[in-house]
């Protein structure tokens, strides 16, 4: 089976592919529908972000004889910073779960984005647990242009969070409870 | 802060493509710590419900 030699690459390829799916989906919330994200929907972004940092770095390398070990370092950034969003997300769920209590922004497919944003934590720790479980020195690289295109739209997704949180904030200390405008401008 | 940990995330993740490892990993570190000091700012002080 082709597929099981890419063993961690594999595994971080779709770590990559469904955060920048989940942060497109925010962003296309915010810039499409102008709902502009609250504090702690900010932070479960950068929490997505920060997991990226894992299978950025394992799509990134090479071959080479330490290979497990940088990518047992990996993954465990990415577990980490997956444990801190799961507690963001947490947080926000409790915040809204009293009735009668609508929720925060609109849901999609009946949840709302912070309950998307836990599950999809979760899937993130458990893949990464997975990812340790089938560390190996001789893990096959993905096709260049799969993970050159990953890496390049995740760097892009990253860039695009960084201008717009800092255009929501301006040069306050922190994001009001309810953003309702982009404080850089008005 | 929000701004200055989502810059700080980019910055980690572009140092990382750039294979800056060492510095993308201080940055990390700073970054996920900083996070969590705004989490619990909000948790704390910002976002507490009044029933």
């Amino acid at each position: 089976m082709p597929l099981l030699t890419h063993g961690t690459t594999l595994i971080a390829g779709g770590q990559l592919l469904v955060v920048c799916v989940v942060l497109l989906g925010s962003l296309s919330y915010q810039f499409i529908l102008g709902e502009l994200p609250c504090p702690l929907c900010v932070l479960q972004r950068v929490a997505f972000l920060l997991a990226c940092l894992g299978p950025v770095g394992i799509l990134r390398r090479t071959a080479s004889a330490d290979r497990a070990i940088a990518d047992a370092r990996s993954f465990g950034c990415t577990l980490l910073a997956s444990l801190l969003g799961f507690l963001v997300s947490t947080r926000q769920i409790l915040l809204h779960i009293v009735p009668p209590d609508a929720g925060y922004g609109p849901p999609v497919m009946g949840l709302h984005l912070y309950t998307w944003a836990a599950i999809v934590f979760l899937c993130l720790i458990a893949s990464s647990a997975l990812g340790l479980l089938r560390l190996s020195a001789d893990t096959q690289p993905l096709p260049k242009w799969v993970s050159r295109g990953l890496m390049g739209l995740i760097l892009a997704i990253a860039v695009v969070i960084a201008a717009a949180t800092f255009a929501m904030e301006g040069f306050h200390f922190l994001l009001p409870d309810d953003p309702d405008s982009y404080q850089l401008f008005w | 802060m929000e701004s200055l940990v989502a810059l700080l995330a980019a910055a980690c993740l572009i140092l990382e493509f750039l294979g800056r490892r060492q510095l993308s990993g201080w940055l990390f570190a700073l970054a996920l710590v900083l996070t969590a000091f705004t989490f619990h700012l909000h948790c704390t002080s910002a976002l507490n419900l009044e029933f």
